[in-house]
């Protein structure tokens, strides 16, 4: 990568509600590292994991819809925060550049749903990126390593991974035993916490229908990060934030132990290693509060 | 492989259509599937027997199954399947079967349904609007009373947002014929399919109870949504955050 590189910025819905935190860090860590986030404008929603249930096409074409206006503003790469929103455009990226078929399917839809000459279209093929692996593969953590100012010494720190940042097998890390996030930890100054539970699943997707499952889920990965040895957990996507922080209660209730671990994204440790200000980075925005953790390793 | 002999079924057949289930017939129950899944304990027979019991064409059994709709979307299954089965994808094309013929009564269904109306009216995502019909579609007090607190909580912090925020053309995204218009939904109690699995098929399931309070769940949605259209329209700008920002002060307060 050299420096200046641009990339077309997508938030997705939860960056600009629940996980603003991360929107700002993102930010506020890309600018400071040089490298370039154009905001995509108007872009709608990636459908979750439920557009697929409704209509198959509408899983491709809301994605596509994204990477139609990636193009219109001349981007071919776009960086997507959220894990859902990444696989969810990753995956229509790949379809409509494999096939065809995918690509007249979505351009006749974009074709069909403005006035004649204002339409979008998707003609060339746009690759979609979550943030840490721009950092990870594109920026490079050796280089990473000399803009660190401020190393987070003495912070253990437990990887969160999830599920749709690895899976489903993509090229960038292990779908069993994920290990950037980690990696990145280490180049931060932070200690690394390896557990079992790191890339299990939270139950996010059923927080509102059967919050009780998200409670046991996200329980058991919290239990098992505490009893690895961590002070904080880190991740990178909004909806297990969503369970790890604000059901973290419930969780405790449901395990009956007291957790009391703070959730940080992954691009907010970024910023404290890198010197940002600290209340730039919206570590008070988090249902369990991480000053405590933080002012002991001096942050 | 020769799939002809073995497709005994109507059923069979419409999942060896999907995108997901195309490679239900490799299954040879191995259970590395339901060995792998995070709630198990939560299905009636977990992915093995629900794969079993596709290629044994039982569609009733599957179709009123509990078991898509506990499905978390990790992709585990799928990820260690030898068979290359896309179980998780599988899982959603029996969602979307279930709710075609009448069978999808989860209450995930019911928040599926009401994400992507949210969806179809802003082209985002705007979550008090998204819990309003979700509560309205379930009717769930109890599960209601039990957010509160914590989404007081959030709010305190200012994860929940006053306003929507929306696409300068919203009408695009309902054009791209996301949401199926032609089916509707009214709480649990009915079902109207205009586009069934084999094009015009229309099945419908009645209750009147349910249905006359699905009915006012409806007019109440139509309310709010009208309501918070007027507000993120009309309000002089700046009004409404300001609003939003006394009223966080003031939970803030209360909250301690």
């Amino acid at each position: 990568m050299t420096v200046g590189s641009r990339y077309a910025y997508y938030p997705g819905c939860s960056l600009l509600s629940g996980a603003r935190e991360y929107d700002h860090s993102v930010r506020a860590v890309f600018a400071h590292l040089g490298i370039e986030l154009v905001d995509l404008e108007d872009w709608s929603c990636c459908g979750a994991v439920h557009a697929d249930v409704h209509n198959p096409d509408a899983a491709v074409l809301l994605p596509a819809r994204n990477l139609a206006l990636a193009e219109a503003q001349g981007l071919d790469r776009v960086v997507a925060p959220c894990s859902g929103c990444y696989r969810n455009l990753r995956r229509a990226g790949k379809k409509v550049a494999g096939d065809k078929q995918v690509r007249s399917m979505v351009n006749d839809h974009l074709a069909g749903a403005r006035a004649e000459g204002h339409a979008l279209q998707l003609t060339t093929d746009v690759e979609v990126l979550h943030p840490l692996y721009v950092l990870l593969e594109e920026f490079g953590l050796d280089r990473l390593a000399q803009e660190v100012s401020h190393p987070l010494y003495g912070l253990r720190v437990a990887s969160y991974y999830g599920c749709m940042l690895t899976r489903p097998k993509d090229v960038f890390d292990s779908t069993e035993r994920p290990v950037g996030m980690d990696e990145l930890v280490a180049v931060l100054g932070g200690e690394v916490v390896d557990y079992p539970m790191k890339a299990k699943c939270c139950g996010g997707a059923m927080a509102i229908s059967h919050a009780d499952v998200t409670a046991r889920l996200t329980g058991n990965v919290l239990v098992s990060a505490r009893d690895a040895g961590a002070d904080i957990v880190t991740l990178a996507c909004p909806m297990c934030h969503t369970a790890l922080d604000a059901y973290q209660s419930k969780a405790e209730r449901l395990m009956g132990q007291a957790l009391d671990l703070p959730v940080l994204y992954f691009t907010q440790l970024v910023g404290l290693a890198l010197g940002l200000d600290p209340a730039s980075l919206g570590f008070s925005r988090h249902l369990v509060s991480p000053h405590e953790q933080l002012a002991r390793v001096g942050f | 492989m020769s799939t002809d002999a073995a497709v005994s079924s109507t059923f069979l057949a419409e999942v060896l259509e999907t995108e997901g289930g195309r490679l239900v017939l490799q299954c040879y129950q191995c259970g590395t599937c339901s060995g792998s899944c995070p709630v198990i304990d939560e299905m009636e027979y977990g992915p093995r027997r629900m794969l079993h019991m596709i290629q044994a064409g039982m569609e009733t059994e599957v179709l009123t199954s509990r078991d898509m709709w506990r499905c978390v979307s990790c992709y585990s299954c799928a990820n260690r399947c030898p068979r290359g089965i896309e179980i998780t994808d599988l899982m959603a094309d029996l969602r979307r079967m279930a709710g075609e013929k009448g069978y999808a009564h989860d209450k995930e269904a019911e928040f599926g349904q009401a994400f992507m109306q949210t969806v179809q009216t802003h082209g985002r995502l705007f979550e008090p609007e998204l819990m309003v019909r979700y509560y309205l579609r379930v009717l769930d007090v109890a599960g209601l009373l039990k957010m509160v607190p914590l989404g007081l909580r959030m709010l305190a912090k200012g994860k929940l947002p006053f306003l929507p925020e929306r696409v300068s053309e919203p009408r695009e995204i309902a054009a791209m014929e996301v949401v199926d218009t032609t089916q509707i939904k009214i709480a649990s109690g009915v079902s109207l399919t205009g586009r069934g699995v084999e094009g015009d098929r229309i099945r419908q399931r009645r209750d009147p109870g349910q249905l006359t309070l699905g009915v006012l769940g409806l007019i109440g949605t139509a309310l709010v949504a009208l309501l918070l259209g007027l507000l993120a329209r009309g309000s002089p700008k700046g009004m409404a955050p300001a609003a939003g920002r006394g009223l966080q002060h003031f939970i803030r307060g209360r909250l301690g």
